[in-house]
């Protein structure tokens, strides 16, 4: 498996499940992918019906998912950099197993914008 | 800088509404049909008709599921369930499993009358998007209404305040103030078919709303309560009419005119969380008061409500006063940013509380002929959870709307924020009860508050009252006779001093705690201009003697059942302009948190007793225990006539 493909696959599994912290009027923990989704929805709102609210809010969502987007991908780089290229293809299949493993059995994702802030897993999160 | 700049004008957006939007028509909705045989009203005589009035229980600030900030925090309960609550039923409230509510309540004394006061501003965005087939379901800002409901609270309501409506609302937002008249005549409907008609004139419902404009954060939210059905097509919000004094002048062009039976008078809220705006000397904007000002302000809010859910707004110790007894539901921010963000807190001012206004109010009508602030109170609940008179100490519900959300999953710990309460009720002496003879109190400010408890409280103020008053049969008819209840102003001066009769019986219901003491506060304005305030203890009992237990809530001590009194004011002086109002202290008892940590075998000192959620009863900026209380509307008496 190329560093590349590596790399990026790590990277998709890390915005995909791994839990991180977001602030938006409250803290919360969701995953990268989740963060741009509501992300997506409040730029609609500031691109259709513009206002100041919106915009603030697009923009503060929007910097925290591309932030974290850009961390996570300067982390996978540094762990596949570490990691043997022989036995990269079984570290980024296991990892991105245990992440999603991970995120549908536990818990481990809390915003106050789902289920009144009770921790959900990944499903929860999505619903 | 800018960011937290930026977060101010967010969260101000929030809570604010846009300029004028369109042109409001007076059109009146047009009158249900009645039962033939009725009065102009559309009612009987009541059986029970007294005139030396009647103490009358209810809340005139109740939301349902009508409001956004309800509907986002799971309230499926709307008008018509509200009042079927106000007179008694069994009540299912979030949150739900499936169509089935996981928790209920239910008042065990039916309320005498209640007003459902939904939040105006976004009737057709929120009915739209929850009507399929209506236009605009689709928009993106409904979706995440549906799907968000938490983001849709701070989105909508904040996307809506620059001026301009959503794009899906149509050109002049027209297609959203089309939908908003579905929720507007369900409001009408709800109270129309809640209202006892008959002769029994158990209940009655008045038609009302709530206009919610919170320039930067601080609340300047009033309810409109209608005299009866007759009553503008659309509700006036803050969309149309963005400043109280545009308020008023809507009203006057669509409803307070003679010839069209319509009449509304306006209640504002909140003072302690308006940074000090609602009772400023000046308007909203900062513009001077005028002659005209304050008197279409008496005119058009005789009333103003003193303690809810979100605080209570008498006074505050420290901001004008050193009073003991104004440390009551006191909250740690001084307007609505203060709550989401300790960087947006305003420190409490003179401007927030209604005993400033009051005093206040006594110098405004020397320099400017009429007193703005001469208000009467009452209390309510402002509940989201469509449960008007749920206010009990030992089985609050929570708020449901600003505070923290239990819509689909059951309230972990405490139900609702620390800071909020359960409320309190509003109290009217009337001849019967109906809208009329309600209304009518209401407008004399015949009124007084309680935080809950059902005390009766009357209080007289005349120039002759004999010293065995309290001893006679004819208490009331004496005290009507020889001068003014509650609300009144005095009668030209007859005598030396002023004399108050007052008499307060202990709620027989409820928790039923005795009385611990009846206070009467004067305020007054002296010759240099400057106001000041006296407490007087005029009958009961000190301080200390009767105790509660937080740790069991179990109660001890001495009380009455009934306090009367009939006492001079010994430091009156004729030349100078004064009020007095009467506060009715209970016994102490457990503050709401109480009953529930104690419950949950919550010890503070030990950790592991403390379980998720519970975190807050061990917060030690919140009493334990509280003194319940009413307050009366003030009686004033004015030495000169003013110009």
């Amino acid at each position: 498996m190329s560093s590349v493909w590596s790399r990026c696959s790590l990277w998709l599994s890390l915005l995909l499940f791994l839990p991180v912290p977001f602030w938006a009027f409250g803290t919360g923990w969701a995953s990268v992918a989740w963060l741009a989704e509501i992300s997506g929805f409040t730029a609609i709102i500031f691109l259709v019906d513009g206002g100041l609210v919106a915009t603030m809010m697009t923009a503060t969502l929007v910097t925290q998912t591309i932030l974290w987007a850009a961390a996570l991908f300067f982390a996978s780089a540094r762990i596949v950099h570490y990691v043997p290229g022989s036995r990269r293809a079984g570290f980024i299949a296991t990892t991105g197993l245990l992440l999603l493993a991970g995120s549908l059995l536990f818990p481990v994702y809390a915003t106050s914008f789902v289920r009144d802030g009770q921790p959900v897993n990944l499903i929860g999160l999505f619903q | 800088m800018i960011y937290r700049r930026s977060i101010w004008v967010l969260i101000a957006l929030l809570l604010s509404a846009p300029p004028a939007r369109a042109e409001t028509v007076a059109v009146l909705a047009p009158p249900l049909a009645l039962p033939a045989g009725l009065n102009p009203e559309g009612r009987v005589a009541c059986a029970d008709r007294t005139p030396l009035r009647k103490a009358l229980f209810g809340d005139l600030h109740v939301h349902s599921t009508l409001s956004l900030d309800a509907a986002t925090q799971g309230t499926r309960n709307r008008p018509r369930d509200a009042y079927r609550f106000a007179r008694g039923e069994r009540l299912g409230i979030q949150p739900y499993d499936g169509d089935v509510a996981m928790r209920e309540v239910q008042l065990e004394r039916p309320l005498d009358f209640a007003a459902v006061t939904d939040h105006a501003e976004l009737f057709g965005e929120l009915h739209i998007c929850r009507t399929p087939e209506a236009e605009g379901y689709d928009a993106t800002a409904c979706k995440i209404y549906r799907r968000w409901p938490r983001l849709a609270f701070f989105l909508i309501n904040g996307s809506m305040t620059d001026g301009s409506s959503f794009a899906f609302c149509g050109e002049n937002a027209a297609i959203c103030l089309k939908a908003a008249k579905g929720p507007w005549e369900e409001t009408i409907t709800a109270a129309e078919e809640a209202y006892d008609r008959s002769s029994a004139c158990n209940f009655t419902s008045l038609v009302a709303y709530e206009w919610t404009a919170a320039p930067e954060t601080n609340n300047l939210h009033r309810n409109i309560i209608f005299r009866n059905g007759k009553v503008p097509e659309l509700p006036i919000s803050s969309r149309d009419a963005r400043k109280v004094s545009d308020l008023w002048a809507a009203l006057d062009e669509q409803c307070n005119i003679e010839e069209n039976g319509c009449e509304a008078l306006i209640i504002p809220h909140n003072s302690n969380l308006s940074g000090g705006v609602m009772f400023a000397e000046t308007e909203e904007d900062g513009t001077p008061f005028s002659r005209d000002y304050v008197k279409r302000r008496a005119e058009m809010e005789p009333l103003v409500e003193l303690s809810q859910h979100k605080g209570d707004s008498e006074c505050r110790i420290g901001v004008g006063t050193r009073d003991e007894f104004c440390d009551f539901e006191l909250l740690p921010y001084g307007n609505f940013g203060g709550k989401f963000a300790d960087f947006q807190n305003v420190a409490p001012s003179e401007g927030s509380f209604v005993r400033n206004a009051l005093k206040k109010g006594l110098a405004l009508e020397k320099s400017l002929g009429t007193n703005p602030f001469q208000m009467g109170v009452i209390s309510s609940t402002d509940t989201h959870l469509g449960t008007p008179g749920a206010v009990r100490e030992d089985q609050h519900p929570g708020h449901g709307g600003a505070g923290a959300p239990s819509s689909v999953t059951m309230p972990r710990g405490l139900p609702d924020d620390i800071d909020f309460n359960p409320g309190g009720l509003a109290v009217v002496w009337a001849e019967e009860n109906s809208r009329d003879s309600i209304f009518d109190a209401l407008q004399r400010r015949e009124t007084y508050s309680t935080t809950g408890p059902r005390m009766k409280v009357r209080f007289f103020a005349g120039w002759n009252y004999a010293d065995d008053l309290c001893a006679r049969n004819d208490f009331v008819e004496k005290g009507y006779a020889g001068g003014v209840p509650m609300g009144g102003i005095l009668p030209t001066m007859a005598s030396s001093a002023p004399r108050f009769a007052i008499q307060a019986l202990r709620d027989s219901g409820g928790l039923e705690t005795p009385l611990q003491r009846v206070q009467i506060i004067k305020g007054w304005l002296d010759d240099a201009g400057n106001v000041h305030e006296k407490v007087y203890d005029v009958v009961g009992r000190a301080a200390g003697e009767a105790t509660v237990d937080s740790q069991t809530c179990t109660t001890a001590g001495p009380g009455a059942d009934e306090l009367c009194q009939v006492w001079t004011d010994p430091d009156f002086r004729p030349g100078q302009s004064a009020f007095w109002y009467a506060r009715v202290l209970e016994n102490p008892t457990c503050r709401w948190q109480s009953y529930i940590c104690n419950a949950a075998g919550v010890d503070c000192n030990d950790p592991g007793t403390i379980g998720e959620g519970m975190a807050p009863c061990c917060d030690t900026s919140f009493p334990r225990t509280l003194q319940e209380r009413a307050v009366t509307s003030a009686i004033w008496f004015l030495p000169d006539p003013v110009l």
